[in-house]
């Protein structure tokens, strides 16, 4: 099994871990640059790098879709995790599958429609085969899809995130205000966590039952 | 604009059609995104049956709701349903669904698709990829901001386009991917119930209202073509929105810049008799 570490502050790099995860999966104004991602393999010249992308507009699609593709070219990450259907149509095509990995917010957007049909057949003839989940009710998602692989994220799933941030600061396409981590309770959830402008809530009582799952192969811790 | 009104029961149908451009409806047999309340569904395939021959008599566009995501044994179904609305004169459906689309289109290749915002169709590439199902329209998602769109209007220019009347309608969340709001199955309204860090009570936010008015001027300026009021609310407040809707239209037509329709809005909030918000 292998682990991984999600980072969002790139200057923050002193974990042992052997794979890490940079980006966003919720902020077109917090993805890094290519001399943030160059200088931080630089630092971490053995490990294997994965860019996480949000969900895309225009005003950042071609930016990102052109970094990635070059990202990958030049060897300086290893995969791509997607949650954007329009950047996993434009990557396809540009650099094939094997790298790509689909995210849990895109694993959301598709939902049941990945377990039989269109979707299902679109996947397997695309060779999409990594998968990022953290729920059960994601797993009964892809519970026809057999040849893939899952990576788990832990330990908080998703609920819910606003593209209206309350707290942004938008200078030249980047936001410079430091996103908000905070446990948060509401009438119905007392294990709520803020993170910027995304919700979550623990999965460790899932994780047992979602760990039995035999196409497991990677743990991704976020902070 | 164009206005599209969302209609949850015959009477109603009579009452807003005259007003409309174009209906939709949901039915309680076929899921859709309005899970939570079964009063904003048809509950009778004979209401169903008089408000479509009514648009039909009218000569105006009829869409049906059908925009969850289902199960692969409930497709089959839901596609003879829609067959039957269809033969009586169902302009199309409102769906997010890939195979539902892709299995509806190979039998009825005439059938008008209207691509949901819940769909997570949110740039000129993910519409490429939606257009291969052959849709008619999209409705823009509503945490979309208006210059993000016009991309997609300059690379897609063969398909419309609609928005929601955002003064009535606003997620505080990306719809179509919010888990968020099946956390209590007696309520939709989880996004309005307060949070607590620590002991500080925060609320999730929308954006203001006047900051809503501008987008609908600028979505407007970009000529989206229809403007959909939903089927939340009673008769008279969807009347009333048809009423401001129409104050709107006048006022974006009148106004020679932004400012000038900013300006005339801030006006009728702040000092005009005729309540531009309910």
């Amino acid at each position: 099994m292998e682990k991984a570490r999600y980072i969002t502050n790139l200057e923050e790099n002193d974990f042992n871990d052997d794979i890490f995860y940079i980006g966003s999966e919720f902020c077109l104004y917090k993805m890094p640059d290519i001399k943030e991602i160059y200088e931080f393999k630089k630092k971490n010249i053995n490990k294997k790098i994965i860019l996480t992308t949000p969900i895309l507009t225009d005003i950042k699609l071609e930016k990102i879709a052109s970094l990635s593709c070059k990202l990958i070219k030049e060897k300086l990450i290893n995969e791509i995790t997607v949650n954007d259907i329009g950047l996993l149509n434009f990557l396809i095509k540009k650099i094939g599958s094997e790298k790509i990995n689909i995210g849990r917010i895109l694993v959301h957007t598709f939902g049941l429609e990945l377990n039989d049909g269109w979707v299902r057949d679109f996947f397997i003839k695309n060779k999409l085969k990594h998968i990022e989940i953290d729920s059960l009710v994601q797993l009964s998602y892809i519970k026809s899809l057999d040849s893939i692989s899952i990576y788990i994220h832990k330990p908080y799933q998703y609920l819910t995130y606003t593209r209206d941030c309350q707290f942004k600061k938008i200078i030249n396409d980047k936001c410079y205000v430091k996103c908000i981590y905070t446990k948060v309770k509401s009438k119905l959830l007392d294990d709520m966590f803020m993170m910027g402008n995304s919700y979550f809530k623990s999965n460790s009582t899932e994780l047992a039952r979602l760990q039995n799952d035999p196409r497991i192969r990677r743990v991704i811790f976020s902070k | 604009m164009k206005i599209i009104s969302g209609i949850v029961n015959l009477k109603e149908a009579k009452a807003i059609l005259p007003y409309s451009d174009e209906i939709y409806f949901g039915v309680s047999w076929i899921g859709n995104h309005r899970k939570w309340y079964k009063w904003q569904n048809i509950n009778d395939f004979k209401d169903a049956y008089k408000i479509i021959t009514m648009c039909v008599n009218e000569k105006k566009p009829i869409y049906l709701a059908a925009n969850e995501i289902y199960l692969a044994q409930e497709r089959e179904k839901i596609i003879s349903e829609i067959e039957k609305m269809y033969d009586i004169g169902l302009t199309g459906i409102i769906a997010r669904d890939i195979n539902l689309i892709y299995e509806l289109k190979s039998k009825l290749k005439k059938i008008k698709i209207n691509l949901s915002s819940t769909a997570i169709c949110f740039n000129s590439e993910s519409v490429d990829f939606f257009k291969q199902f052959g849709i008619s329209r999209i409705t823009i998602p509503q945490h979309i901001l208006p210059f993000e769109w016009e991309k997609v209007l300059k690379r897609h220019s063969d398909i419309d386009y609609e928005f929601f009347y955002f003064l009535d309608c606003y997620c505080p969340n990306v719809d179509g991917i919010c888990i968020y709001h099946n956390i209590d199955p007696n309520s939709k309204s989880v996004c309005a119930y307060p949070l607590y860090i620590g002991s500080e009570k925060v609320f999730m936010k929308i954006p203001d209202m006047m900051e809503r008015f501008s987008r609908i001027y600028d979505l407007s300026k970009m000529k989206i073509k229809y403007i959909k009021l939903s089927r939340d609310g009673t008769s008279i407040n969807k009347m009333n929105n048809l009423k401001t809707l129409k104050l709107l239209n006048n006022i974006l037509r009148i106004s020679s810049s932004r400012n000038e329709y900013m300006e005339r809005i801030n006006n009728i909030v702040k000092y005009g008799k005729s309540k531009i918000h309910n």
